[in-house]
């Protein structure tokens, strides 16, 4: 049970989380930060006389309120109604299983006008829930955001480098650990990845690799501190006030680019290791819908991702753009599946 | 900058008319809110922070901290009259609490979590002043093995929960742990009893365990043997002198300023929480307690809620340290004060002090007059919501019910819940009425998947040397001072049971077979 | 309230203290007992990763929890058997000395079960109402209308401030989604 920990961890998420409920209700009785006050927000009404080739869309976040997708919908929400692109766009909460339950009760939609939001999760959760729904059988549309993770060690830590860190659990195993989210997360998967780049027979990873998952928040900060672990991997956000602080070092970055919240470090790629991996989100829609209404979609978030008022969005919330549509996004889609569940495979979370 | 300048500057701030006035609306909206069964401290802070929006930054935090104090009063009311606690660290003040409200001393479980609240909540705000930064720095050291010490420790409460009969207690406890292990475990990542159903995976709510054998079984219960005929009227104690009257506070002093104590430093260290803490208050108060009080346990000791009352905000207040000075967030409410910095575009960090200090002191100063307006504004209502238990019964356990379906709907949204509460509460009737005691089960719920996790993970770190357990200074004290409170109580029991039995030891009938004899 | 229990063991029992002969005290300990078992079956299911974070694999709690709650659930089986009869509940608005009213008991399971069904379908301010109306009402309840309003307040009044007010997304329910206030 997560409540154990639930006090923490689920309470965590779930009021934090209301709020944005509130958040979106606040702004819409003008109470809240005008962030999108560049046009004007309206109220939502119903027979908007702006040129729309949808009415209504109706988003879905495949989790409790509060967390970065319940965020991600919310603040979409506000912008395809602030811009006048849809006259409605209500946000439904339906989370649980790492977003897997929320993909089941997509892939039963009928309703072609409906986005869901989507991450690397979620890719991830598919494959460790072993849901029966997976994100092949639905329709993608877009990837909206990214986070870059980062590489970290306590700043007494003898490792100046990304390769001096993973040469010493190459050698050492077990003794040096590393901490990070949940098991079979992102921080987890890159750190399997990293692993395997360094030539590690994919056979000993499990036994190589001593990954420590936390359930809550600071978790692994509080263990880098402490001195309990050697090495930690997690969102930028998560490590950026210590790293600042001369707390922790960050040793590399797992985007493309350096992170605009730590530009100072270095990128994966840069240290020799040929890896991308970073915490996307983007939008998925029902399975089996026909290309008008797909188009109509894809349309629809390309005008959202043109509008300054999303511009804006991402600059308040943080978010860095990764907008990609379309092939290329089917086929960043297909790689990250791949990629994925193979890297679940190795590190010994899913079974082969 | 010297804290006790930096603290008056603050407080400079903080006592400006507007900001005072937000202070107040605060503390009433938070203790409204608070108010509603289901909605703990943590859901009352977040369903409000958008009220903060529209402020500048010093009034939104001062407007926040009293809504903070106000849900957490708010949320033990609840507790103490109608047995629904929102979040896990109010469970406890619905033990002792709602057994006192029942026994028509709502008024002073009222008072007494008012004013511990309040004692508790002005002292751990100095230690936060003065000790913040040195308290973070130790705190900060605590490994999974010290956490999974302190868990042991907790679980010592269980002890004091188990009532007349051990296996029953017993039984209790397992089923709270066999709940525990339900969805997705922490370190591997594998689900367990599941079943495949994806609700599951994430594991049952602990707020779905004390609602429902709280609430939902005792209305059950209750339901099955209902006190028919004339309504035994709870009496209302009037005016304010009688809330609590001398024996009262005399019997509660004492536990505030031990909960405090413990309260406090539990509450800066992470994973450790105001739960934890408010465990170890009510075992610790059990324990204390001597003659017609220990009688009393079980069935409305004024000691019960006012040692745990006083810790959970002790706690809360300790929370702050790691927060302020290390941005970590170690309970819910916590994570949801981050976010109201964070929408300030402030990260809460070790330089928070520096960058930030005007308003980290104002929010000190702030959080202070939040205390003293809390006590202010809700003595005189103390009367007021315990007429709630002058509803007539059909009613009463009816909205009961009711708020109930609302606390579990409102989890996610999703009645699978709903469905989840009605199963445990079915439970919780069938163990009240075959004599099991149901807190064990909450306990095991709460501590249970918390000290599996951190063993493991400290299992995982020492790659399986068990020595790892003791390694560290905090962890041997933590198991020395739980070997020397059980081998003293088991020492004092047999003193007592000796001295007690001395007299009754000579059965009658050897009696009457010496007088047979000598006949 | 304070008077002492009477010993289990033996002593006239109050009449409602429980059923004559334990057989619902018995079902239930041995239904604990086969949970634990139940427990320790489904601990073998669970599949153990292989590495570094099974050193204390997901299974060792589990045995440990089933093994707990069996040996507990068969003292109290023992315990039952030999006479050591559990204590029902004390409360302030229980009767010691009524018979189990399993038709209230019921009732009242069925009636909050109806949320299962009603929130989807009528949506949140009805459901509560006939779950306040109708616990109610199986309490004793004098005069019908009242639960009945009482019920209808209660369910609009959380709707308007929990949907409404804090935008939490309780169903307002095909009755009353037309009027504005409910449709968020």
């Amino acid at each position: 049970m997560r409540s154990a920990s639930g006090p923490r961890s689920a309470v965590l998420s779930r009021p934090t989380a209301r709020r944005y409920g509130v958040v979106a209700l606040a702004l819409a009785t003008g109470l809240g930060l005008a962030a999108c006050s560049g046009t004007g927000a309206q109220p939502s009404g119903g027979g908007d006389s702006e040129a729309v080739s949808l009415d209504a869309v109706q988003l879905i976040a495949p989790a409790d309120p509060g967390g970065g997708w319940d965020q991600t919908a919310r603040a979409l929400g506000e912008v395809l109604t602030g811009e006048g692109l849809v006259g409605k766009a209500p946000v439904e909460n339906i989370g649980g299983a790492g977003g897997t339950v929320g993909l089941a009760a997509l892939a039963n939609e009928k309703d072609p006008a409906t986005l869901m939001v989507t991450g690397l999760v979620m890719v991830g959760a598919v494959e460790t829930n072993a849901s029966q729904s997976r994100i092949e059988d639905v329709t993608p549309i877009a990837r909206l955001t990214e986070e870059p993770l980062v590489v970290v060690v306590p700043s007494s830590s003898p490792y100046k480098s990304v390769g001096d860190l993973v040469d010493a659990i190459v050698k050492e195993g077990a003794a040096i650990s590393v901490t990070g989210g949940s098991a079979g997360g992102a921080d987890h998967i890159l750190a399997g990845m990293l692993v395997t780049e360094a030539g590690v027979d994919p056979a000993d990873v499990p036994s190589t690799l001593n990954y420590i998952p936390n359930s809550g928040g600071g978790e692994a900060v509080t263990m880098l501190l402490g001195g309990t672990v050697q090495a930690g991997i997690s969102g930028v956000g998560e490590f950026a006030e210590q790293v600042e602080a001369g707390e922790l070092r960050a040793l590399a970055v797992s985007s493309g680019e350096p992170s605009e919240l730590l530009p100072e470090v270095p990128t994966l790629a840069d240290e020799g290791y040929d890896i991308e991996l970073t915490n996307w989100r983007g939008l998925l829609a029902p399975p089996g819908i026909d290309d008008a209404d797909r188009e109509a979609l894809v349309e629809l978030v390309t005008e959202l991702h043109a509008s300054d008022a999303w511009t804006t969005t991402l600059a308040d919330k943080g978010w860095s753009d990764a907008f990609l549509v379309g092939d290329e996004f089917q086929a960043f889609l297909d790689g990250n599946i791949a990629e994925v569940a193979e890297t679940l495979q190795t590190i010994g979370l899913v079974a082969k | 900058m010297d804290s006790l300048a930096a603290l008056l500057e603050g407080f400079a701030t903080a006592l400006q008319p507007q900001y005072l006035l937000y202070a107040l609306f605060g503390v009433f909206v938070g203790t409204a809110v608070g108010v509603l069964p289901g909605i703990g401290p943590a859901m009352t802070v977040a369903l409000l922070l958008p009220l903060t929006y529209s402020l500048d930054p010093t009034g939104a935090l001062i407007l926040f901290a009293g809504i903070y104090y106000g849900g957490m009063y708010g949320g033990s009311t609840t507790s103490i009259l109608l047995n629904t606690p929102g979040e896990s660290a109010s469970i406890v003040t619905a033990l002792e609490g709602n057994r006192m409200a029942k026994a028509g001393r709502g008024a002073a479980a009222l008072a007494t979590a008012a004013i511990g609240s309040f004692v508790a909540g002005t002292i751990a705000t100095v230690l936060l002043t003065f000790l913040a930064p040195g308290i973070a720095k130790l705190a900060v050291q605590l490994g999974p093995a010290d956490y999974f010490a302190l868990m042991v420790v907790a679980f010592l409460t269980v002890g004091a929960l188990l009532g007349s009969s051990v296996p029953r207690g017993l039984v209790s406890l397992g089923l709270g742990l066999m709940l525990g292990l339900v969805g997705t475990e922490v370190l591997s990542g594998q689900q367990r009893y599941t079943f495949g159903v994806p609700s599951l995976a994430d594991g049952i709510d602990v707020v779905l365990i004390a609602v429902g054998l709280f609430a939902l079984g005792e209305t059950l219960y209750v339901a099955s043997r209902l006190r028919h005929g004339a309504v035994q009227l709870i009496p209302v104690t009037r005016g304010w002198r009688s809330w609590m009257t001398r024996s009262d506070w005399r019997r509660s002093w004492k536990p505030w300023l031990r909960g405090t104590a413990i309260g406090f430093p539990i509450g800066t260290i992470p994973a450790g929480g105001a739960d934890v803490a408010t465990f170890l208050s009510y075992a610790s108060e059990r324990k204390l307690a001597k003659g017609r009080a220990r009688e009393q346990f079980g069935r409305g000791a004024i000691e019960g809620v006012a040692g745990p009352e006083a810790a959970n905000n002790a706690a809360a207040a300790g929370v702050l340290v790691p927060l302020l000075t290390l941005g970590l967030p170690t309970t819910a409410t916590a994570a949801i004060i981050i976010s109201a910095f964070q929408s300030y575009g402030i990260r809460p960090g070790p330089l928070l002090f520096e960058n930030q200090s005007g308003l980290v002191w104002a929010l000190i100063a702030s959080l202070y007059i939040g205390n003293v307006l809390l006590l202010v504004l809700n003595l005189p209502l103390v009367g007021m919501w315990v007429k709630v238990l002058r509803i007539p019964r059909p009613y009463l356990y009816a909205g009961i019910l009711a708020f109930a379906g609302l606390g579990a709907y409102a989890l996610h949204f999703n009645v699978f819940d709903t469905l989840t509460l009605l199963v445990v509460g079915v439970a919780g009737f069938l163990m009240r009425r075959y004599g099991y005691p149901v807190a064990p089960m909450v306990v095991g719920g709460i501590l249970g998947p918390m000290a599996e996790e951190q063993l493991r993970k400290a299992m995982a770190i020492s790659q399986g040397d068990l020595l790892y357990l003791v390694h560290s200074p905090f962890a041997i004290i933590a198991y020395t001072t739980m070997a020397v409170i059980v081998l003293g109580g088991i020492w004092l029991k047999r003193r007592r049971a000796r001295l007690e039995a001395a007299p009754k030891l000579v059965p009658t009938s050897a009696i009457q077979a010496i007088d047979e004899a000598t006949k | 309230m304070t008077t002492e229990t009477p010993d289990p063991a033996g002593g006239p029992r109050p009449a409602g203290a429980g059923p004559r002969r334990p057989i619902g005290e018995l079902a239930f300990a041995v239904v604990c007992a086969l949970l634990g078992v139940g427990v320790i079956v489904g601990a073998g299911a669970i599949r153990v990763p292989p590495g570094s974070a099974s050193v204390l694999g997901p299974r060792v709690f589990p045995y440990f929890v089933g093994a707990l709650l069996l040996a507990a659930a068969v003292a109290v089986v023992v315990a039952i058997a030999t006479g050591h009869r559990g204590q029902p509940d004390e409360g302030e608005d229980v009767d010691p000395n009524a018979k189990t009213d399993w038709r209230a008991v019921v009732l009242l399971v069925v009636v909050f079960c109806s949320q299962l069904v009603l929130i989807e379908f009528v949506g949140w301010p009805i459901a509560i109402a006939v779950v306040f109306a109708g616990a109610a009402l199986t309490l004793g309840a004098k005069r019908w209308w009242i639960a009945v309003l009482v019920g209808l307040g209660l369910g609009l009044a959380t709707q308007l401030l929990f949907g409404t007010w804090l935008g939490l997304s309780l169903p307002a329910g095909p009755l009353l989604d037309w009027i504005p206030i409910f449709n968020g």
